[in-house]
This record gives C-alpha cells, structure tokens and sequence, in this order.
C-alpha cells in the first residue's frame, strides 16, 4: 500500500459525508427544511460516489 | 563411526525413511486444525468478516454485505454479534492463511496503521451511545442527539479527508455510511433520537393523557389504546420507533386513520403491509370521514418494524 500519496478519491468521499453531515445538522436544529424523499436515493448516490471512489482506489493500490 | 564395506550401501537413504519425510515427521498426523480467527490482512473495523470470509473460504466483500443486511434484518442485533466477535475471536497474524495452513507460526509483519482516528471515533461512539442511554434510564431531558450525531458524521468526514493523505481509511468511510443511513433513514421518518431504550408499555385511557408523539429507539414498545375515550373531534397520536419493535392496538369502536412511513423497516397494519425502502401508506377505516369522534395515528419505523392491532 503507498501510504505516503494524497489520494482524491479519499478527499472526496470524505467531503461527500461532510455535506451529509451539514444537511442533516441543518435539519436537526431547525434551520431548514430538507425534502427527505429526495435526500434517501441522495443519500445512496453519494455513497454509491464514495464506493466508487475506494474502489478505484484499491484498482490503483493493486 | 566405524566404517565397514557394507557402508556405501548403509548411506543409501532408505526408501521408508527419505530425509524429506524425516525432516516434515513432526508435522505428520493429524492435519492443523483451522483456527476462526480476525483477519490483519483483510480488515475494514477489526477483521472479523475477513476473518470469516478466510475460515469458510469466501469472499470478504459478500461477509461484510451479509453483515449489514443482517444487521438491518435483526435492528441492529448483527451489530452486537460483530462485537462479541471482535472480542471473542483471536487476532491472526500477517499472511494469516498460508501460516494457518502449514500449521507454522511466524512471526508478524508490522501492522497496516490507520492512525489514531479510528480509535477515537470508537470511543467517542460507545461514548455517546453509553451516554444516551443512561440519560434515558435516569428521565433526563436529552439534548438533541440528531444534531450530535450529524456533528459526529461531519467529523468523520473531516477525518476521512485528513487521513486521505495515508489513502482511504476503511473503518472510519464504515462508520460514516452506517451513520449516513442511520441519520438519513432517521429524518426521512421524522425521528428524534431523544426517545427511550429498553422494553416501555404505555396505556392511555383519556385523551387528556394522549401524548403528541410516542417514539423508541431500541427495545420494543407497545402503545395501548384499546379503551381510549376519544373526544369530539380528531385525535392525533405519533409512534415512531427506530430500531426496536413497537406495536399500536387501537381505539376499539373508533374510526381511525393510519399513516403509516417507513424507510427501511416494516409495517404490519390490519388492512395492509407497508414494509421495503421509502415506503408510505395510508388507510382509513369505515366510516372515518363521517365520524364526529375519530383518531388518527401516524406510524414510523426507520430500521424496525411496527404492528398495529
């Protein structure tokens, strides 16, 4: 495993749970209103972007 | 040693006893036995479906899936296993397998370190977790876990990017996604964390009692209307529960409305089943429009499953 190389990939399936984590905040403390039937499939696409994202990862490491 | 004119014959290995197979008699007998141990090779949390995958010769990938299906299955039953696992399964070494089935210990390659982060993450949850329900237990107003625990899915996300530095941290980008689902599944129900845990029997009899919502997080949860003395008018009653069980009778002689929601558990209604993902349903009972005395209950369930009698 190359430990010592910054990989996008990671950043950005972190930055993805950072936006999930906002929305949800915003909608915890009543600062908005989200549309959550909307947000759920949301929610797997940006975790289906993440999977991805350490897939391609892993086909890079191998 | 003596030689005799015999000796070159006597250097000959023996056909019984080459030296390969002096060499390897220790290792004769009984063939090693395989050993259910946590994997250090194959790990996202701790090892343990790696592990699993290596002792039934599967693939890992389906072992982890397996896990969070059965997890959703069970409310968060396969979740307690997975930690008994961790505890009560050994910890194998590097290059586990091959040594596993030679039956030779050697000795470990230095760990894959995925930083502190992982370690904090655990700590901060079984903290909060323990925290929860001990405020519970003690029937002291909770603070607003949703934001808490979206607070914690925004760290995870910090600390995914911090650690992308070393590539993608398994374990914390599993926690993240079951938190995700957890809090995504959570709102598409309108539940609050804020809610009991444990086994909680309500009985209401006069509207006056009725609260506006009842909800549980773990445990199951039974909210007893049957002799309820409804008022003119429509009464609103909520339950929603979590991951627990919860079951609603109704108001007997009432015409009565359900809403029933569910994201990924199930509702067991007597005219109909509401169960799969993001699923919604509503019924109303004969006559219910017409009434002048009627309830209306809302139902939720985000992972577990709710019936109502």
């Amino acid at each position: 495993m190359s430990d010592q190389s910054f990989h996008p990939g990671a950043a950005l399936t972190g930055l993805i749970f950072v936006v999930l984590g906002v929305l949800f905040l915003t909608d915890a403390l009543g600062a908005a209103e989200w549309r959550y039937d909307l947000l759920l499939p949301g929610v797997l696409i940006a975790l289906g972007v993440a999977a991805i994202a350490g897939a391609l990862w892993r086909a890079r490491d191998a | 040693m003596t030689t005799t004119p015999d000796q070159p014959e006597s250097t000959e290995p023996a056909p019984e006893t080459p030296p390969v197979e002096a060499s390897t008699a220790s290792t004769a007998g009984p063939p090693p036995r395989r050993r259910l141990m946590r994997s250090r090779d194959d790990e996202m949390i701790a090892g343990v479906a790696g592990g699993i995958a290596e002792y039934f010769d599967l693939d890992p990938v389906l072992v982890r899936v397996a896990f969070v299906v059965l997890a959703l299955v069970t409310s968060g039953t396969a979740i307690v296993a997975y930690i008994i696992a961790w505890i009560v399964m050994p910890e194998a070494g590097a290059g586990d397998s091959a040594a596993r089935a030679a039956g030779t210990a050697e000795p470990r390659a230095p760990r894959r370190s995925t930083g502190a982060a992982a370690g904090i993450v655990w700590g901060v949850i079984l903290i909060s977790v323990g925290t929860m329900v001990l405020l519970s237990r003690l029937d002291i107003t909770l603070p607003e876990w949703n934001a808490v625990l979206s607070g914690g899915l925004i760290l995870l996300g910090v600390l995914i990017i911090f650690e992308a530095r070393r590539g993608l941290n398994g374990g914390l980008v599993t926690l993240a996604v079951a938190l995700s689902v957890i809090l995504g599944a959570a709102a598409f129900v309108d539940f609050k964390f804020n809610s009991g845990f444990g086994d909680r029997q309500v009985v209401v009899t006069r509207a006056a009692d009725l609260e506006d919502s009842y909800s549980h997080a773990f445990g199951s949860m039974t909210v007893d209307l049957r002799n309820l003395e409804a008022t003119e008018g429509q009464t609103k009653v909520s339950v929603s529960v979590a991951f627990g069980d919860i079951t609603v009778r109704l108001p007997e002689g009432v015409p009565y409305r359900i809403n029933a929601n569910s994201a990924f558990g199930s509702v067991d209604a007597p005219e109909f089943d509401a169960d799969g993902i993001a699923v919604e349903r509503s019924y109303r009972s004969e006559g219910y429009d017409q009434a002048t005395r009627r309830v209306e209950i809302d139902v939720s369930v985000a992972f577990g499953s709710a019936r109502v009698r």
